[in-house]
């Protein structure tokens, strides 16, 4: 049972317009059990100081294999294991985007998925993108030629998210685009340029 | 901003996975979407020593709108693992459960609904998450399955506090059934969810879902109002709803209906709404969702 007589409490607040996890109220009552964060820490000693895993995953188009801990996220993976830094890494939490890759062609927060879970699985990174390192994916010349980003951090994540967006919506309306980028942000741009060059994708498919 | 060490098992099959848990107990946790999960591993708010990953199980994944004798209402049936983005481009809970359908585009971003699943979320137990009070007011089931068997659980029975649920630590959430409402020449039943958040996808400061059902004289004959981000579970104001049943609903009784709901809430206020404006948000949510219902969906 989960400590009936015990609560964990995230209280949400948002000091960067961010979702953000940040108080912790341990809220316990007629405690007759120790709380549950603090059993689980007791048990530290019967963790495995590494939990080693040999996986194969498929990253535009290469197969890879290495042996990992199953605490390593996928996007340190990406970054650290294949050398593949396109990816950025923002929040670590599930809120910015700039980590999102397709896994398995949908959209996917790298940082809230483990390495172990791409096993046996195809990534696409923004280094996939490009058709060769001298012509870049319509999408990318498209926010090229609308200034659609300005210190560049976020659009890899922004690209790979309209890449799937477009694939499944060819012609979407400015609120489409504007739904579909819900899930990444931008601290420069005001998204502006960042739509209308999603847009003129469009125009051009 | 990393997980701590763990264990981590691929689950091959439903039995094993059942197994495993009831080998671990509480030191295991379950992984599926990892949404709400790893973020909170990632933070080292949960430290489970071992993760037992269902993503790689067959069949734990779908929907079917089975079909039962006449005197029965029939069921939607969701496996757990089915992910958001599924049911959001689901025809059949387009068809047959509009609330469902008009919820899921409000449940956090596309990347997170391409991951999360309908069981996850339930078994998180968030009471600010979209999903637990949907599942109240539909009177959804929840079937729990461990290597003792299974048993269903009601919605209404099923969340006991923050992030607490009715599920034993060698339980897993397999499936979600819920009883679906066709029309009758006796009774429509019409939907509507509404929340405001301050960004598109984020935690809602508030939110509403609502269920009114009419007879042939435009009576109301059953109505649910269920409140997300309302307390330490999914709220249902059930004074609010019962104050509709009997009546033609007018605007007056709309206004009314949700003067008493403002009172059933209990939000725990926060940096973004104090109290007193999550309560003043439901009234007005429950203003809106209640009048478009009888507007625009009768």
């Amino acid at each position: 049972m989960l400590c009936k007589d015990f609560s964990l409490r995230f209280e949400m607040t948002d000091v960067t317009q961010k979702r953000c996890f940040v108080l912790f109220v341990i809220k316990m009552s007629q405690t007759t059990c120790p709380p549950k964060l603090l059993q689980i820490q007791n048990l530290k000693s019967k963790i495995p100081m590494s939990d080693l895993h040999t996986i194969t995953a498929t990253v535009n188009g290469k197969s890879y294999t290495r042996t990992i801990e199953s605490r390593m996220l996928l996007s340190d993976f990406i970054r650290h294991e294949l050398g593949l830094t396109g990816t950025h890494v923002g929040c670590e939490y599930g809120v910015c985007g700039a980590c999102t890759i397709l896994y398995d062609n949908h959209p996917t927060r790298s940082c809230l998925t483990l390495a172990v879970q791409a096993n046996g699985h195809r990534l696409e990174t923004v280094e996939g993108l490009a058709v060769s390192p001298t012509q870049l994916h319509p999408l990318q010349q498209a926010f090229h030629e609308a200034h659609g980003l300005q210190c560049g951090y976020c659009t890899p994540g922004i690209l790979m998210t309209m890449k799937a967006f477009l694939a499944e919506n060819p012609h979407p309306s400015e609120a489409e685009v504007r739904e579909a980028l819900s899930g990444n942000l931008c601290r420069c741009t005001g998204y502006q340029h960042i739509v209308d060059a999603v847009l003129n994708v469009k125009d051009e498919g | 901003m990393k997980p701590a060490a763990f264990k981590y098992i691929a689950a091959e099959s439903l039995a094993q996975a059942l197994a495993l848990k009831a080998e671990y107990g509480d030191e295991a946790k379950w992984l599926a979407g990892g949404q709400s999960l790893v973020p909170a591993m990632n933070l080292r708010v949960a430290q489970p020593a071992v993760l037992i990953d269902l993503n790689p199980i067959e069949g734990m994944a779908g929907l079917t709108v089975k079909e039962k004798p006449t005197s029965e209402p029939h069921a939607l049936v969701i496996k757990a693992m089915t992910r958001y983005r599924t049911l959001e481009r689901s025809a059949e809970i387009a068809t047959h459960c509009p609330l469902l359908h008009e919820t899921m585009p409000h449940v956090a971003h596309p990347q997170i609904r391409n991951r999360g699943t309908l069981g996850g979320n339930l078994a998180h137990a968030d009471p600010a998450s979209e999903l637990p009070a949907v599942m109240m007011v539909l009177n959804a089931k929840f079937k729990a399955q461990s290597v003792r068997g299974e048993r269903w659980i009601a919605a209404r029975d099923f969340f006991y506090t923050l992030f607490t649920t009715a599920l034993a630590a060698d339980e897993l959430l397999t499936e979600i059934a819920i009883p679906l409402q066709p029309d009758t020449p006796t009774a429509r039943t019409r939907t509507c969810f509404m929340e405001i958040a301050r960004r598109r996808g984020d935690y809602a400061m508030m939110g509403v879902a609502a269920s009114v059902t009419l007879d042939a004289n435009g009576v109301c004959t059953d109505a649910q109002l269920g409140y997300l981000n309302a307390g330490d579970t999914p709220i249902l104001a059930t004074q609010a709803a019962q104050s509709l049943v009997g009546q033609s609903i007018s605007a007056a009784q709309i206004q009314a209906a949700a003067a008493i709901a403002r009172d059933e809430v209990q939000p725990p206020g926060n940096v973004h709404a104090t109290v007193a404006f999550q309560r003043h948000l439901a009234t007005v949510l429950t203003k809106r969702t209640l009048t478009t219902i009888l507007d625009f969906r009768f």
